[in-house]
């Protein structure tokens, strides 16, 4: 509800894209390490005026934690380096790897906060409208859309199995193994069920004209508005600022 | 002692909705019993908590001395089957027969018991011709009958049918009376989620009906069709032969067509 009000949402879905393309690009073109990990803040920023702070917060620090922590630790001990920090027995931490740590973590936390951002504040919908619009064929539009869909689809659909197995007889609750155990039977009746379901999709596809030969118009529109034009140009100019910035250094 | 109790039981989801408050049910053995009410009146989420696919989130669960709480869906299987609504959720197999033995064989029986449940429980269902057939070739009606064989085939005491009459000619309503009717002589618990009030009145003695949320009524099934204020609270119709009883005004608890038309002889 907040979400249709906001006018950060509001933003048509390419000029909403080209704020995560700008964020990566700055993530970039700044040196150091610093810029790219507020990056996340910024977007938490944006995400609190798009009324999704707590889901993108959780989302995004769910996703890049364990990444970040993973790649710290094996970067800072077995990337090839003289500079030792800390030692233990064999293992050691090497200042050249905890640099390089840094820089390809504070790149991730960048890019990856950026397109998080955007996915949490663009409807799958308006994104493939938008993309229609621009002219891409409705057979790409599509596979775009249903890609996207698909993953939370199969979620949905993987909790149901393993209830219908739960009450077969099948135990899904408890250690890793008895979980391991019911995972994998799951994934026959999944992949089954998507393909089954792609042939009624395909039908109901056709029966509303999918690949029939002619323009075809939307009843469901999106308006650019003055703000996508400012944001589009405020962008351009601080990205723009910043190059020379960077180049005259 | 009932076989089967729900005391002051309570449903809330993750996000905080209330599908279920405080609801009491208990059910013997041999009984068959027909949960009604209107779409969102808590009738599947009560269901699921009888075989542990919910936990109550305030009350208690009972079955056969075993709180819910304290056991898995998978153990529970053995004393309550659920058929689900769709049977979509619950088919897993590339052929009928595997469908069927699937729960049988998880629950550890030997081979030719497996093997006895499997071909009984496709016998009561009608699915015997399809037995090697792909579950997703068959019509909707038919992979229903699937599901009902593949837990009638685990023999539990209490078996739970979900709308089993949704989408069903007359020769597979049929099926489900006759189904009903041996699983119940066999001393086993029927517990049907049903719209079809016509399907109650031939098939249950018993009726619990449920609105927003709760058990509203809960009696025979006479009693229940004839208590007009409990029917318009639950948004629920008599059935059509009762209606027309009710409507020339004669008689006040006709259920089928011979009791109409013996009242109506008498106005002869």
């Amino acid at each position: 509800m907040n979400n249709e009000r906001s006018m950060l949402s509001r933003l048509y879905p390419t000029t909403k894209f080209m704020i995560t393309i700008a964020l990566c690009l700055a993530a970039f073109i700044v040196p150091g390490y610093g810029f790219s990990y507020a990056v996340l803040p910024i977007c938490m920023v944006l995400a609190y005026f798009a009324g999704s702070f707590k889901e993108f917060s959780n989302l995004a620090i769910k996703a890049l934690l364990m990444i970040v922590v993973f790649i710290f630790i094996l970067q800072s001990f077995f990337y090839p380096g003289h500079d030792i920090l800390w030692s233990w027995g064999i293992f050691s931490i090497k200042r050249e790897g905890v640099e390089f740590a840094l820089f390809l973590t504070s790149k991730i936390v960048a890019v990856a906060s950026a397109f998080i951002l955007f996915f949490r504040i663009t409807k799958v919908k308006d994104l493939v409208h938008s993309l229609e619009q621009i002219g891409l064929p409705s057979k790409v539009t599509y596979v775009i859309l249903s890609t996207l869909q698909l993953i939370p689809e199969m979620k949905k659909l993987t909790l149901v199995i393993m209830d219908a197995q739960k009450t077969r007889g099948v135990e899904t609750e408890g250690k890793l193994l008895v979980r391991m155990k019911a995972f994998l039977p799951t994934l026959s009746p999944l992949i089954l069920g998507s393909v089954a379901s792609t042939e009624e999709r395909v039908l109901t596809l056709e029966s509303r004209a999918f690949s029939a030969n002619v323009k075809k118009s939307s009843i469901y529109t999106l308006e650019k508005t003055k703000y996508d034009r400012l944001v589009q140009i405020l962008l351009i100019v601080l990205l723009a600022i910043l190059i020379v910035w960077r180049v005259a250094l | 002692m009932s076989f089967l109790t729900l005391t002051n039981a309570s449903f809330a989801y993750p996000n905080g909705y209330k599908a279920v408050d405080r609801v009491n049910m208990s059910f013997n053995k041999g009984e068959s019993v027909a949960i009604v009410g209107q779409n969102g009146a808590g009738k599947t989420t009560t269901v699921k908590m009888m075989n542990g696919l919910l936990k109550p989130s305030e009350g208690d669960v009972v079955i056969d001395g075993w709180n819910t709480r304290d056991y898995t869906t998978a153990q529970i299987s053995r004393k309550v089957g659920y058929v689900f609504q769709n049977p979509d959720d619950q088919i897993f197999h590339n052929d009928v027969y595997s469908e069927i033995e699937f729960g049988p064989r998880k629950l550890g029986l030997p081979e030719e018991q497996v093997k006895a449940n499997v071909m009984k429980a496709a016998e009561l269902a009608g699915v015997v011709p399809f037995l090697k057939d792909n579950p997703y070739n068959l019509p909707y009606s038919m992979r229903k009958f699937v599901t009902i064989a593949s837990v009638i085939a685990m023999d539990s005491s209490v078996i739970i049918l979900d709308e089993p009459t949704a989408g069903q000619d007359l020769p597979a309503m049929e099926r489900l009376a006759n189904l009903i009717e041996t699983l119940n002589q066999e001393g086993k618990t029927i517990i049907t989620i049903t719209h079809d009030m016509e399907f109650v009145v031939n098939n249950f003695h018993r009726v619990i009906v449920m609105a927003n949320r709760q058990v509203i009524a809960d009696d025979d099934k006479r009693a229940i069709f004839w208590n007009l204020d409990v029917l318009e609270r639950a948004m629920l119709k008599q059935p059509h032969i009762s209606r027309l009883g009710y409507s020339l005004g004669i008689g006040h608890n006709i259920l089928a067509i011979p009791e109409l038309a013996d009242e109506l002889a008498k106005h002869k």
